[in-house]
This record gives structure tokens, C-alpha cells and sequence, in this order.
């Protein structure tokens, strides 16, 4: 049974000739222009931004993380050519063989593929002393 | 083959213009605004364009195209934003005045909506209306009965707040 003022009332809703047009056109060329779509578009545009910025986070902790170890165990970099030997980037010359060896302040133990070096610490401040092979080695800076 | 589509595209599209009226006055009882509605009414069409449906008749085209279009605005109104959102957007063209009469049906609750359309706009009986929507007849008319009683007191309510 209809009704007159539904009808009147519901008459009034009606999309123009335009819309329709419109509408008409982006169903012909599949191009649907969903919000709910948008919705989603949105959500992943949200997640992948959240992805980048917890990777940023998370390096940034990582690098933190690095920087708090402390330098004594840092790898150390072991490099001797024949007469010259490296240690915490510092490079020392041998001058010679040590006769009087009492009272030396251990520093570091290093070992490699030639055995065992105990290191000391020189009597002066730029000299160091290796314990190699059962001989004690002085070694002094270069100066560069 | 290509004859086949330019008579297809071509009936599609008496189709469309056939119904569009239609199908956007169901929508627009639901979404209560004009550019989900559009959205929706696209949504219909392109199903009936792409998924080509056999029809006995024209009033099975009609059938067929009130329920998806009630189906597909039940579920895009899911959506707790468009559950929520109020009676703004809409102006009556040629009219300055708000429509009681047109806010009250948009404030029905949804069951009753599509039970309503199909009756006084569309003149379908109760048992008509239960065939298409898959529905007792008894709830039909239940629907009718307490949607009436809904937009009854939704007027008289403005009508005493005047």
C-alpha cells in the first residue's frame, strides 16, 4: 500500500543529472571511488610508517648500544712488521733487548698465530715492554 | 562477440538509469549523506555489471537490485563512523526548510528501513516483501508495524518540542 507522504518525502532524495553522470562513468570504467577502500589504503599507509619508524628506533638503540661498550674491550688491532708492533692504535718500534725486568706493570695479554705476548708497560710513558718467546722486548712511540 | 557487449553495456545502462533513483533513495535511508551513498550505488551497479545475474523479469531486476543494495549498505554501515554519524549533510533541493518528515525515516532503526521503502514507496505486499528478503511473513509485518509506531513518535515528538 504506498503511502503519499513517504512518497513526497522520498521524492526529494534524488541525485543530480551530474552525479549520475559521474557515477555512471566510474562504474563503466571500474573505477569505484570507495571510502571504505580509502579506509584501507589508509590503515597500510599506517602500519608501513609504523614498520619504518620502529626500524629507526630500533637501530638507533642498536648504535646506543654500541657506543656504551666500553674501549678496553674493543677488538684490539695487532699488526707487527718486523720491527713494529701495534697496539690500541698506537705504534711502537723495537730499540731493543730488556736485561732488568722486576717490578713490570702487566697491560694486556695478546695472542695470535705466533704465540702468546704478554704486554707491559714501559718505564717511560711512550714505551712499552712485550714479553715474547720467553725474551723481553722494549718497544718505544713513533712519532709520525 | 563485440555486439554481445555494446547490447550489454547498452541494457546495463537502460538498467541504470531505470533504478538509479531507486537504489540511491535506499542507500540514502541508510548512509544519511550523500557521498557514501554515491559510493554504495556504484558498489551495486558494478556488481550487476560484472557479475551479469539472469533475470526472470523486470521485477526480478527490481527485486534483486533493492536487496543488494540493502545488503551492501547493511554491511558498509558496520563501520562504527557511519553507525555514529549524524543528520547534517542533507538539503532538500528547492526547500529552505528542514524535512521532519525525512529526518524521522532516517532515524528508524535499520531493520525497519528497507521493510518500509518496500511498502509505501514501492506499493510491494507483506508477502512479496518476505519472499525477497528471505523473511516470515509475520515479521513483515511486525517490522511495518513497529516502524510506524517509530516514526509516529519520532513526529510527535518534534511536534511537541515546537
Amino acid at each position: 500500500m504506498k503511502n503519499k507522504i513517504f512518497i513526497q518525502t522520498l521524492n526529494k532524495v534524488k541525485p543530480s543529472k551530474e552525479k549520475k553522470d559521474k557515477m555512471l562513468e566510474n562504474i563503466l570504467t571500474k573505477k569505484t571511488t570507495s571510502k571504505i577502500s580509502m579506509n584501507y589504503v589508509w590503515k597500510f599507509g599506517m602500519v608501513s610508517l609504523c614498520f619504518v619508524c620502529s626500524f629507526f628506533i630500533m637501530n638507533g638503540f642498536y648504535q646506543e648500544d654500541k657506543s656504551l661498550v666500553p674501549a678496553s674491550i674493543e677488538p684490539r688491532t695487532l699488526m707487527e712488521e718486523s720491527n713494529e708492533f701495534c697496539y690500541q692504535s698506537i705504534c711502537y718500534e723495537k730499540i731493543g733487548v730488556l736485561k732488568n725486568r722486576t717490578g713490570l706493570q702487566y697491560l694486556d695479554t695478546i695472542e695470535d698465530s705466533n704465540g702468546k705476548k704478554i704486554i707491559y708497560q714501559g718505564e717511560q710513558k711512550d714505551t712499552i715492554i712485550i714479553k715474547y718467546e720467553n725474551s723481553y722486548f722494549l718497544y718505544q712511540k713513533i712519532e709520525r | 562477440m563485440h555486439a554481445s557487449l555494446v547490447q550489454r553495456e547498452e541494457e546495463f545502462m537502460k538498467t541504470y538509469h531505470t533504478y538509479v533513483d531507486m537504489v540511491y533513495r535506499i542507500c540514502f535511508l541508510y548512509f544519511k549523506n550523500h557521498s557514501d551513498t554515491e559510493d554504495i550505488v556504484q558498489n551495486v551497479f558494478l556488481k550487476l555489471y560484472t557479475s551479469n545475474p539472469l533475470f526472470k523479469d523486470e521485477s526480478h531486476k527490481k527485486a534483486w537490485l533493492i536487496v543488494t543494495a540493502s545488503n551492501m549498505c547493511k554491511n558498509g554501515i558496520k563501520n562504527w563512523w557511519k553507525q555514529n554519524v549524524m543528520f547534517k549533510e542533507f538539503d532538500v533541493a528547492s526547500h529552505d526548510t528542514k524535512d521532519e518528515t525525512l529526518e524521522a525515516l532516517l532515524n528508524l532503526p535499520k531493520k525497519y528501513k528497507t521493510v518500509l521503502y518496500c511498502y509505501y514507496y514501492e506499493g510491494y505486499h507483506t508477502n512479496e516483501i518476505a519472499n525477497m528478503l528471505h523473511m516470515n511473513e509475520a515479521t513483515v509485518r511486525s517490522y511495518l508495524h513497529r516502524g510506524r509506531s517509530y516514526l509516529r513518535e519520532l513526529l510527535e515528538g518534534e511536534k511537541n518540542e515546537e
